[in-house]
């Protein structure tokens, strides 16, 4: 049976914006970090829909690793899954498992799918106690959700498409304070039907819409929708600094990936 | 603080609250404490409303006929005799006609004599373009130690005329004929000098302007948050020299588009002073200088020709229009990190 057009953009989703997180984990988890260093390989994933596969596969280069849609030639390593709704099932945190090839290479097996779980880090029911670990879950959090966006929009998303086609050059700036310490922004960059997201602080010009989250601790409860956004403004978790239309506007969009991916 | 959003001027207004008649009577009540000002006309007290400060002090009072050159000339003579001349005439006969006793006689020496313009750009649009002036901005900022000031409305001209008492050297502070809307509802803002006030806040846009088009502007900017959803920055630059170049520099910093809008020639005047700001600083950006294209101007009510050179709001909004269009920098990589 083919997938819906809603689990085809989900699993591109998944795909291009919470596999690349997986970088953050390699680069801020000393012990992944570790895991992963001089490791080069390349593993296909990816699910069966209507006699085509439906995949993407990592390449791991010495801790780095790079997310290319669609099949590999030689992978060291292929996980494939009966379908699609399953596939997107597992990486929401459910139960599915898939046909594995490659068995064989058992170390590479185990650490990919320990990095794969590492991202389940980003599920509301994920809740880590370890400062460390909260600080680690907001940023690949606000990572994903902003390539997300792009992707979204680069998708063909009609909704999303119309919203970035009929806007001029702004971005969308998220920040974590302090952040000489946290070290957590990402910005949205939209233009005229084009989109970017990117780490770090956008410099060239002011945001459009600042979400300032004030500490980490808030940033989890915005993100973990223990309060609404507007709540959260309220109790000074994060403060909105632009466009409050816009902000409500890209709130919403939010809210429809976060629905789509956990 | 606060801009009004409509023409909401009446009859009433024109003879209260007009920048011409503010002066006036602004300099009529310096006076009263300050027996240092004295008043000097070339034949024109009521039209340049210094008859104000006449009717009150009519022995500091001083018309010198059609004779700007000599009025001018007298003006540096009285402060170097420890007085502050205010001068007042047309802004087209200020600045062409006494532009040598200007240079020479006072900028030369660095004296206090405020000159206080009238009529200046196409305001007298109907009298005709010899009485136009769309060249005083160019020509009184290129004198060294002037002091140059275009206000939005009559409460700043009131806020300048006052504020000029402050500064040492000579000042020209530029208004308009008379019959300007009021930008400002009240006066609870800070005027200082080389600062400029920001009008509106936004973050796509840059308007950086002075005189009437800041009022123009900030409807603009209002009708675009409106209509298009943009969002436009509209910075009132009351001081042309020294100019806010900090304010000009965090314009380009945030919004990288930027727009002058001034009612004068685009050669010498605010543009120029706001394009060598950002031409210095290395900075890439759109810019754009918009006001009267180096032409004399038509002649006509000076609505009508606001219209014409697009110095109104309708004017504004769509040159700003065009303006989001254009790219302001090369890095088009839209690849996700």
């Amino acid at each position: 049976m083919a997938a819906t057009q809603q689990e085809l953009m989900t699993a591109r989703l998944f795909f291009n914006a919470a596999f690349p997180v997986m970088q953050v984990v390699l680069d801020d988890d000393p012990k992944m970090h570790k895991k992963f260093k001089g490791v080069r390989a390349m593993v296909q994933i990816g699910a069966k829909n209507d006699g085509e596969l439906v995949a993407c596969h990592l390449i791991f280069n010495d801790g780095k690793v790079a997310v290319k849609e669609g099949t590999a030639e030689n992978p060291d390593i292929i996980m494939t899954f009966s379908t699609v709704a399953k596939m997107n099932t597992m990486f929401r945190g459910g139960m599915a498992l898939p046909a594995i090839k490659g068995i064989a290479k058992l170390g590479l097996l185990i650490k990919v799918f320990s990095l794969l779980m590492s991202l389940m880090l980003m599920m509301p029911v994920s809740r880590p106690k370890d400062p460390a670990k909260k600080a680690l879950k907001v940023k690949m959090s606000l990572y994903m959700i902003t390539r997300a966006l792009s992707v979204y929009n680069k998708a063909g998303d009609p909704a999303m498409h119309d919203w970035v086609l009929r806007q001029p050059d702004r971005i969308y700036q998220f920040i974590v304070e302090p952040y000489e310490e946290t070290n957590i922004a990402c910005y949205l960059r939209v233009k005229a039907g084009n989109s970017k997201s990117g780490h770090g602080l956008y410099e060239r010009r002011k945001p459009f819409v600042l979400f300032d989250f004030k500490s980490v601790d808030g940033a989890m409860k915005v993100l973990l929708k223990d309060v609404e956004f507007v709540e959260g403004v309220e109790k000074g978790y994060v403060e909105t600094i632009g466009s409050p239309e816009y902000a409500c506007q890209l709130n919403d969009f939010m809210s429809i990936l976060q629905s789509m991916l956990t | 603080m606060a801009a009004v959003t409509g023409t909401t001027w009446t009859c009433y207004d024109s003879s209260t609250m007009t920048s011409r008649e503010i002066y006036g009577r602004t300099l009529a009540e310096l006076g009263k404490t300050n027996d240092r000002i004295v008043g000097l006309s070339a034949d024109l007290a009521k039209t340049t409303a210094i008859v104000h400060f006449a009717d009150a002090f009519p022995d500091r009072f001083f018309n010198f006929g059609i004779a700007e050159q000599n009025m001018f000339g007298a003006a540096a003579g009285l402060a170097k005799a420890g007085l502050i001349p205010f001068a007042s005439t047309m802004a087209i006969f200020a600045c062409l006609r006494g532009g040598e006793q200007i240079r020479t006689d006072i900028c030369y020496q660095n004296l206090p004599v405020k000159i206080i313009a009238t009529h200046a750009g196409i305001s007298f649009g109907h009298a005709g373009t010899t009485h136009h002036c769309t060249e005083d901005l160019a020509v009184m900022r290129s004198f060294a130690n002037m002091t140059v000031i275009a206000p939005a409305d009559g409460i700043e001209t009131s806020k300048a005329v006052r504020a000029c008492l402050d500064i040492e050297g000579p000042v020209y502070i530029r208004i308009g004929r008379g019959f300007e809307p009021p930008c400002y509802e009240n006066e609870n803002y800070d005027f200082i000098p080389g600062k400029a006030v920001e009008m509106h806040a936004g973050t796509d846009l840059t308007i950086i302007c002075c005189g009437i088009a800041v009022l123009q502007s900030v409807q603009a900017a209002k009708t675009l948050l409106e209509q298009d959803g943009l969002s436009v920055r509209v910075l009132n630059m009351h001081t042309i020299k020294p100019i806010d170049k900090e304010a000009v520099l965090k314009a380009v910093q945030d919004t990288r588009r930027i727009l002058t809008i001034e009612e004068h020639n685009v050669v010498g005047g605010l543009g120029d002073a706001v394009g060598s700001v950002i031409a210095e600083s290395g900075k890439g950006c759109v810019f754009r200088k918009h006001g009267i294209q180096d032409e004399f101007s038509l002649i006509g009510y000076a609505e009508d020709l606001y219209a014409h050179y697009g110095l109104d709001a309708n004017g504004i909004i769509s040159h700003v229009r065009r303006m989001m269009g254009m790219e302001f920098e090369a890095d088009e990589n839209w690849e996700d990190d």
